[in-house]
């Protein structure tokens, strides 16, 4: 009796056990959707596959990879370059950083760039016909446009987030709570600022100063090598800020969408819109987009929610019956939205939320 | 007279065993009906414990699996206890007698045998029930581990909502992963000059010191026995090779965090029993005294 009960526990806690560590990483899983545009169409990474979808009717043109593999996941937002090329790296446990021709969907480089050691999480930038691409095994890999290594720097904390520059130096952040300037003549890390948290959605470049939101709960300014805090949420911040002109639209895990004017340093105004809020906002047509997260489904999906910019006053909405976290973008008149956990993938909206076309993966 | 004697070679256990089984099992279903909020438990805990020791996960893996040690040390102390009440009852003379007597009337056997386990207040599942309390615990820190160390954006979404809002961690996280050669959110392994299908990950340093102090610990606990249809020491005999294979297996394929706490609660569990007087350090010569233990 007694060898069965603990027979019977190796193998419960053995099938627990296995059950927790999960499979292979999948959309839903792994991570959310990284979505980038041109005129034409728009590049979609999404779990085992990128795509690229028609803007105009939503169709599949190419996918890559043709036979997808548990190896590869791809979530963060391909970037496009001036010369054709779809760059991403991939989450997955083969570690590989990938350029796709943009009108075919195969592989530009003879080998794609794998000397990296961990996942690729971040956007690459691209600057100077060098690709600054930030993985988190802690180095910003530098290759030049045929994905040969020129450079790789230490910066000491695994990176999540995409490098933004004014031209000079780099900055990138990391999950040492720390922000680092690097000098793209010298490729040197010329300063290293500590935050007060992590900044998990990214920095946004402004004239001679960076904004991020943070874990700290803080919207934070850094100029000429300074930083300061501009003001304070009650939760975190996790999409980076928008900026426009001397605005700061930004929104925190409460669930709260803001508008900052940075010339009197004062809220414009704020809104509560319900569930907590990832996504980072855009501008469309002249409202600001704002995404919840959602906790269910119909009313409590997550929404997309178009504000005015003046008053923050609600224009439209749109349920997406799934859960929305990736950074929608706009493209030929539409609103390009990812949710989680929906009948489909791609959703693109027009200026007054109506939808246009879906996007689901065919098999 | 034989009785008597009997008795005083047993050793008595609390007669408070159905209470303390009926504990477990309430704590058990407790936990299993607020599984999440045992989740959080474990990961605030193990966030705060970080927060303490200069931002260093795998000592607060450490720490934390020394408080559950201390914890659950009265259950281990029972569960030391009632293993070895039940293996000494193999050797007394009544019980082998009814054994003899009863041994084509089934029934019988068991109306017999519940009445010597009520007679010297021994509970058959004293040693067992304890065992129980260590598998949601496992899980659960499997679980705290893999949430605490958010190896992407979802992860890092759904840990952030595992704190408690009265805590201020947002200094704290992202976790750091790394401990000595170690990223504790991944299986661990030690690089190889030369690639290994079998091994991905290198050379399994840690699944091998998990399967070493898993054994050490099991033989340790495996109580001298002369008596050949002895089922508790066949039953130990046959543990101390399954556990070492399957939580070797563990460390192997899950992240090296758990690995961790493997290695510390083996050293602890030791540590428990040597200070206990318990150890059966002989077992581990060659020769020892249950190395000849088979079931017939």
């Amino acid at each position: 009796m007694k060898k069965i009960v603990l027979v019977s526990l190796l193998l419960i806690s053995a099938i627990l056990l296995s059950s927790c560590a999960g499979g292979g990483s999948t959309r839903g899983t792994a991570g959310w959707t990284g979505l980038a545009a041109d005129a034409d169409y728009v590049y979609m990474a999404d779990g085992n596959a990128v795509y690229a979808i028609d803007l105009k009717n939503g169709q599949e043109v190419w996918r890559f990879p043709a036979e997808s593999s548990t190896a590869q996941v791809f979530f963060a937002p391909p970037v496009l370059t001036e010369d054709g090329q779809v760059l991403i790296g991939s989450e997955g446990t083969d570690h590989s950083f990938y350029s796709l021709d943009i009108k075919t969907g195969k592989e530009n480089w003879a080998k794609s760039f794998t000397e990296a050691k961990d996942r690729w999480i971040a956007s690459p930038l691209v600057h100077n016909e060098l690709i600054y691409a930030p993985n988190a095994d802690g180095f910003l890999y530098v290759l030049n446009m045929e994905g040969k290594l020129i450079d790789k720097i230490d910066l000491g904390g695994e990176l999540w987030t995409a490098p933004v520059t004014d031209g000079t130096s780099i900055y990138v952040t990391s999950h040492a709570h720390q922000l680092q300037v690097v000098n793209i003549a010298t490729r040197k890390i010329t300063q290293t600022l500590e935050l007060d948290g992590a900044i998990p959605g990214g920095l946004t470049n402004g004239e001679n100063a960076i904004y991020f939101g943070s874990f700290s709960k803080k919207l934070t300014v850094i100029s000429n090598g300074r930083q300061a805090t501009l003001t304070e949420t009650p939760n975190w911040i996790w999409g980076a800020p928008l900026l426009d002109g001397d605005t700061l639209y930004y929104a925190d895990l409460n669930g709260n969408a803001y508008s900052y004017n940075l010339s009197s340093a004062q809220k414009n105004w704020e809104v509560a819109l319900g569930t907590a809020i990832i996504a980072s906002p855009v501008l469309f047509e002249g409202n600001l987009i704002v995404a919840t997260e959602g906790t269910g489904k119909g009313a409590l999906s997550g929404t997309i929610i178009a504000l005015n910019t003046k008053d923050g006053s609600q224009v439209w909405e749109y349920a997406t019956e799934g859960k929305v976290y990736s950074n929608m973008i706009t493209a030929k008149g539409l609103i390009l939205v990812s949710p989680m956990s929906a009948e489909f993938h791609l959703i693109a909206l027009d200026m007054n939320g109506k939808e246009e076309w879906t996007f689901t993966p065919g098999q | 007279m034989n009785n008597s004697k009997s008795n005083q070679a047993v050793p008595q256990v609390s007669a408070s065993g159905s209470v303390k089984t009926i504990l477990v099992i309430t704590i058990l279903a407790l936990i299993a009906w607020q599984w999440n909020g045992f989740i959080a438990i474990f990961v605030n805990a193990l966030v705060l414990i970080y927060g303490l020791v200069g931002n260093n996960f795998g000592l607060a893996i450490i720490i934390f699996t020394i408080l559950i040690r201390v914890v659950t040390w009265p259950l281990n102390a029972q569960q030391m206890k009632g293993a070895q009440a039940m293996q000494e009852l193999q050797s007394d003379k009544e019980w082998q007698a009814i054994q003899k007597k009863y041994a084509k009337d089934r029934e019988k056997l068991a109306a017999e045998q519940m009445r010597i386990y009520s007679e010297r207040g021994i509970s058959p599942f004293a040693s067992c029930l304890p065992t129980l309390i260590q598998f949601p615990i496992l899980i659960a820190l499997y679980n705290s581990v893999s949430r605490a160390l958010a190896n992407n954006p979802v992860s890092m979404l759904d840990f952030s909502r595992k704190l408690y809002s009265f805590v201020d961690t947002s200094a704290l996280v992202p976790l750091n992963s790394h401990f000595l050669w170690m990223n504790l959110g991944k299986p661990e392994g030690i690089p190889l000059p030369f690639d290994v299908s079998f091994l991905p990950n290198g050379f399994p340093l840690l699944a091998l010191v998990v399967a070493i102090t898993t054994y050490v610990q099991a033989k340790l606990t495996m109580p001298a026995s002369a008596n050949p249809n002895d089922q508790s020491a066949a039953i130990s005999a046959q543990m101390a090779i399954m556990m070492p294979i399957m939580l070797g297996w563990f460390a192997l394929t899950f992240p090296s965090g758990v690995a961790v706490y493997f290695v510390t609660s083996n050293l602890l569990g030791i540590a428990q029993y040597a200070i206990q007087g318990k150890a059966n350090w002989s077992n581990l010569l060659p020769g020892g005294k249950n190395n000849s233990i088979t079931k017939k």
